[in-house]
């Protein structure tokens, strides 16, 4: 038993035959899935994971869904336009953020023929993490207490939400790509904007085109509950229709927007398919 | 003119790639430059474009001082000053028009080149480049479906494109096999006959040097150890050169180079 301990977390040495002896590589594998296991219970506990309250609301969610059914068809004119909403919000959303990403992942990669400021690029890039570090939801919040509620600031919120993710994105490809037609770019006298559009950036165009469709098809999903945080769309009356316990519309928009999402993401899979 | 007056590079972690260099070339010269891996010769043809900035001495381009240049002058400087590689350096993704254009955007605004807003004129320039070296009927296929020697030609003909007065060539042949490398060195010797374009060249393999180049410069640790033309080089001076006897890799054609 204690041999089998040791054996988990602790090296071999292997003696050859000649008496040479090597130590084997140490082995986090085991350390960490302890921490992990540890992790997942305290978790659990802080969640309060009680397996009754589950079999008990459970019966509730079963009667909900049931409610849903059929859904209410007729409730398809006033869905129509906030679900458009939705749509629009995060297409426009992400396609600011992407024109806004583009130049700045370049002026943030670390390639070091671009002859960028170590400290100044280090700054910046921390600076954008930051920015990445709070979820849509709160920028939607903000933005809707400066702008008013409406689908306007959740467009808003998602370009401040996907710009940085974009621009990470973009120039994690930027720094590998080969930079021999740059230097030959720059060896015809060619600015360094010139080179990069003529010589870098059709490197990482199909990238860049594919991340673009990656963030709107993650922003359409999340832009379905901005509305409860008055950033207009889907959500504000899904909102509404639940207070309301108007299960057969909600029904009708849950599946329109499992619908809308499933279109866009094979859709969009397909399209990135082909780029990369 | 180019004029090296004891131009020494330094880099920044104290290795000396170039040490007192003097050096005279004139309009419309082919020289090859040789030496050891390490010797020096990359540092010394990028100096020329300031691809490379000299840490001190003084060299002249055409009348022109390369040190003081910067921004706007450095880049119309360069503009005449056309150069090759070992690895092509070609966008492989685009067509080899596009490639060959590339050389033109230095001269359009940034709106035009974002857009790929190419002139008729400079179309036909770049057509022209490519039927120069003789792959014209390649223009529209993508550059990465092409052999190495023809990707190089393509690369030539982006510098033919630019009306270079210069081209500085480090390493063209390296990764091409024989026959392609002969069809290069041909190219390059052609352009500098019909066009008086001055050619210098990095090149490793001795036998190719002697066969196309006017003159030999041999560089060992940075100094010059041998400077004059291709007629007067015997074995005597390529063991200076590379301080042993070539081995079979400073060979293209794997056989002794015959000298008179
Ligand atoms: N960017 C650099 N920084 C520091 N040392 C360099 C750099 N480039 C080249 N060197 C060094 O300068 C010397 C000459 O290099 P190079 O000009 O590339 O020689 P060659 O082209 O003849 O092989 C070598 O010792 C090389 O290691
Ligand atoms: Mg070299």
């Amino acid at each position: 038993m204690l041999n089998l301990i040791k054996k988990i977390f602790l090296p071999d040495t292997f003696v050859l035959s000649n008496g040479k002896s090597i130590k084997e590589k140490f082995n986090w594998g085991p350390y960490i899935t302890i921490v992990v296991v540890i992790l997942v219970i305290i978790s659990a506990q802080i969640t309060n994971v009680d397996i009754n309250v589950w079999i008990k609301n459970g019966k509730n969610f079963v009667q909900m869904i049931d409610d849903m059914f059929p859904p209410n068809f007729d409730f398809f004119s006033v869905m129509f336009k906030p679900m458009v909403a939705t749509i629009m919000m995060s297409l426009l959303g992400t396609l600011i953020a992407a024109v806004l990403a583009l130049p700045v992942s370049f002026y943030l990669s670390s390639n070091p023929e671009f002859k960028l400021n170590k400290y100044l690029l280090t700054s910046n890039r921390t600076l954008l993490g930051l920015l990445r570090t709070l979820p849509v939801l709160v920028y939607a919040k903000l933005i809707a207490l400066i702008f008013g509620s409406g689908a306007f600031s959740g467009m808003i919120a998602i370009a401040i939400f996907t710009f940085p993710i974009c621009v990470k994105m973009m120039y994690e490809q930027i720094e590998t790509v080969d930079m021999g037609p740059y230097e030959a770019m720059i060896s015809t006298g060619a600015s360094r904007a010139r080179s990069i559009i003529c010589s870098v950036f059709p490197q990482v165009k199909g990238y860049y085109y594919s991340t673009v469709l990656y963030n709107f098809e993650m922003n359409v999903r999340s832009a379905a509950i901005l509305g409860y945080v008055g950033a207009g769309g889907i959500g504000v009356l899904i909102n509404t229709q639940l207070t309301w316990r108007a299960y057969s519309n909600t029904g009708l928009m849950l599946i329109v927007l499992v619908l809308t999402v499933i279109i866009i993401e094979s859709t969009s899979r397909y399209l990135r398919r082909k780029l990369v | 003119m180019i004029k090296f007056n004891n131009v020494s590079k330094t880099y920044p972690n104290g290795v000396q790639a170039l040490v007192d260099v003097n050096l005279e070339i004139e309009q419309g010269e082919f020289v090859a430059i040789i030496g050891l891996s390490g010797a020096g010769k990359s540092t010394l043809i990028r100096t020329v474009n300031k691809m490379i900035d000299i840490t001190s001495g003084q060299l002249v381009v055409n009348d022109i001082d390369v040190s003081e240049l910067e921004g706007k002058k450095l880049r119309k400087f360069r503009r005449k000053i056309g150069m090759v590689f070992q690895s092509f350096n070609l966008v492989n993704r685009t067509t080899v028009i596009k490639n060959v254009l590339a050389s033109r955007v230095a001269d359009m605004s940034l709106f035009k080149s974002i857009l790929g807003l190419y002139s008729r004129q400079d179309k036909i320039k770049a057509l022209e480049a490519l039927d120069k070296v003789g792959i014209l009927e390649k223009a529209y296929i993508r550059a990465d479906q092409l052999s190495g020697g023809q990707q190089q030609r393509v690369a030539l003909a982006r510098t033919l494109a630019q009306d270079p007065e210069i081209i500085l060539a480090d390493e063209p042949v390296a990764s091409l096999d024989p026959v392609m490398a002969a069809v290069v060195m041909e190219d390059f010797q052609r352009i500098n006959e019909e066009f008086n374009i001055t050619i210098i060249i990095n090149i490793h393999h001795v036998d190719l040097a002697l066969k196309y180049a006017q003159r030999i410069i041999g560089i060992q640790a940075g100094k010059i150890v041998y400077d004059g033309s291709v007629a007067n080089i015997d074995n005597d001076t390529l063991k200076k050169i590379y301080g042993r006897e070539l081995s079979e890799d400073e060979l293209m054609e794997k056989k002794n180079v015959k000298l008179d």
